[in-house]
């Protein structure tokens, strides 16, 4: 078990290092002088070799590369160029929005994605099996944006029940949190339903239902212990995305969350922000990839033997 | 699952020809400003509507269709080559450049797709072509992992090892008995993928940061949907309605051909 904790923490690493590497060559990648670009195209010559002194971008590469990732590992992303506020502040200031809609989706997700799923396996072949898997299927295929302008159509224009647009209340999460669940809650149903009908058919279950166990007992206690395993994986994997997701879905509600933040970012050619946004999201995902490896091979011990 | 796929294969044969046909078939030029008549209610002339503009919203749909698609396609169709060519080298060659290809490309998957797009757009900035390099490099480590799978596999079987050993060369082997092989994969994939490409290519435009107003392409079309919904709803409808049904079909299409190609994979279709 040490030894795969380890292997996946270094993964887990080396991938933080990469993406801090992409990041970083992102400012560096872009046709144009870099000090020129995080300073904006408005300032004057003195303030561009301020910037290019004070960022250290007259140094060789490599050097500025360690002072990004030293800076980056005790917290310092720089300054914002539209606001002039720290980076960091600024995300962790929005990043509670993104957070509430990213786990209120995931939870929407697994409750309604395993229930459905199990809904379905027990009614293989059935018209409730088909139905539920048609409605999964929609979930997964439906643009998040273009769901969240359907629910806020039905929802707040037409039947006036829930607030369109912003965050001032808890009932603005409902609708962003519907919109982003939805396509993780119709992959998690697809797969509790083929993780369950896999177990359904084991011996041990027909062993359980031999020694005179109830049907629910079998289910519940059996069944659905052995098929979570898988689905607990393809859980982590979703609520990295959602936080990533969460782009697409802040800009329909207009949301102040981390993803709106990074797209202003990208469209104010806010350089600095785009690079700490995205090494902010980019390492939220793989630190909560690699936590779910872990706990994957806490539950099933077969995990940490393979590969 | 097989009348699935054929429905399937029909709807996103439909939605092509509209495409290629939308000079033709389009009633108005998809780019032509009626101020006097914006926000139309759908009529006879305007089936779907007309939007902020006065732009007649079938034929911005039908012109839209061809941005989409064409995105689609040729970013799976890039990533493809790509991803297919790593693919192939990292299995047929191993040792560091297979550690330092996967490597690579385990990099780019670890990086949340949209995220990915958004950081080419930044370096290569918007537009239609930059939407499709950005779809595509999304793509490519998805080809790459697979090809390389399918590869290494194809590479144990007693005719490419006897291949081998009469001293077929790389190229040979590659392209006479290792990539024929993979190909049913590879066709699954490409399919699936063309959904992905179409759901995050819209994406980017919608954030405003893929292809740029006043040109038509359904993502575009519906980041005006906040807007139009409250007046005509029909024309914040429609896009996200195609969108569907078009990644919808690639994704019935794509199982079903996997079942069709390759029986064996109906035992471990999981999601």
């Amino acid at each position: 078990m040490l030894r795969y904790l380890a292997r996946r923490l270094l993964e887990a690493l080396l991938a933080l290092l990469f993406t801090s590497v992409l990041v970083f060559s992102l400012i560096h990648l872009i046709p144009g002088d870099p000090a020129r670009l995080v300073a904006g195209l408005e300032a004057g010559p003195e303030v561009v070799e301020r910037i290019r002194s004070d960022l250290g971008l007259d140094r060789p590469l490599p050097i500025q590369y360690g002072s990004f990732l030293g800076g980056a590992l005790r917290g310092e992303l720089g300054t914002s160029i539209r606001t002039g506020l720290p980076v960091l502040r600024e995300i962790l200031d929005r990043f509670p929005y993104t957070l509430g809609i990213a786990l209120g989706a995931i939870v929407l997700a697994v409750v309604t994605g395993i229930g459905t799923g199990i809904f379905a396996a027990m009614r293989h072949n059935r018209v409730g099996d088909a139905l539920t898997m048609v409605a999964a299927l929609l979930a997964v295929s439906t643009p998040s944006y273009w769901l969240g302008l359907m629910l806020m159509l039905l929802f707040s224009l037409s039947l006036g029940l829930l607030p369109s647009i912003g965050i001032a209340s808890p009932a603005h999460y409902v609708l962003p949190i519907l919109t982003l669940g939805a396509q993780s809650g119709g992959i998690i149903s697809r797969m509790t339903r083929a993780a369950m009908l896999d177990v359904l058919g084991q011996d041990f279950l027909r062993a359980a239902r031999a020694r005179g166990e109830t049907e629910r007992s079998v289910i519940l206690r059996h069944a659905l212990g052995n098929a979570l395993i898988p689905v607990l994986s393809i859980v982590g994997l979703r609520f990295g995305n959602l936080i990533a997701g969460a782009v697409l879905v802040e800009s329909v509600f207009a949301i102040p969350g981390v993803g709106r933040l990074l797209v202003d970012a990208v469209l104010w050619r806010d350089y600095p922000m785009i690079q700490g946004t995205m090494l902010f999201v980019a390492a939220l995902f793989i630190l909560v990839n690699a936590g779910t490896d872990v706990l994957y091979a806490v539950v099933d011990p077969r995990i940490r033997g393979s590969k | 699952m097989r009348k699935a796929a054929f429905a399937s294969a029909l709807v996103i044969g439909v939605i092509a020809a509209l495409a290629l046909l939308a000079p033709a078939i389009a009633p108005f030029d998809p780019l032509e400003q009626h101020l006097e008549n914006n926000y139309a209610r759908p009529s006879l002339e305007h089936p779907f509507g007309t939007d902020d503009l006065g732009r007649d919203v079938w034929s911005r749909l039908l012109f839209g269709a061809r941005v989409s698609l064409g995105i689609a396609f040729a970013s799976v169709g890039l990533a493809l080559v790509v991803g297919t060519g790593v693919g192939l080298l990292s299995a047929y060659y191993g040792g560091l450049a297979d550690a330092a290809l996967m490597r690579l490309m385990d990099v780019l998957l670890a990086f949340p797709g949209i995220l990915l797009g958004i950081a080419v757009v930044v370096v290569l900035g918007n537009g239609v072509e930059n939407t499709a390099i950005a779809v595509a490099v999304m793509s490519t480590p998805t080809f790459a992992r697979l090809v390389r799978g399918s590869a290494l596999s194809i590479l144990e079987r007693d005719h490419v090892v006897a291949a081998r050993a009469l001293g077929a060369s790389a190229a040979r082997v590659i392209f006479g008995q290792v990539l024929p092989n993979a190909l049913t994969p590879i066709v699954v994939a490409s399919t699936l993928q063309l959904g992905t490409a179409i759901l995050i290519a819209s994406g980017l435009s919608f954030l405003g940061l893929g292809v740029q107003p006043p040109y038509p392409e359904w993502g575009a079309m519906l980041s005006k949907g906040r807007e139009l919904v409250r007046s005509t709803p029909v024309a914040a409808i429609a896009p996200g309605a195609f969108l569907t049904l078009l990644v919808l079909s690639f994704s019935l299409l794509g199982d079903g051909l996997r079942d069709f190609l390759d029986p064996r994979e109906r035992a471990r279709d999981v999601v």
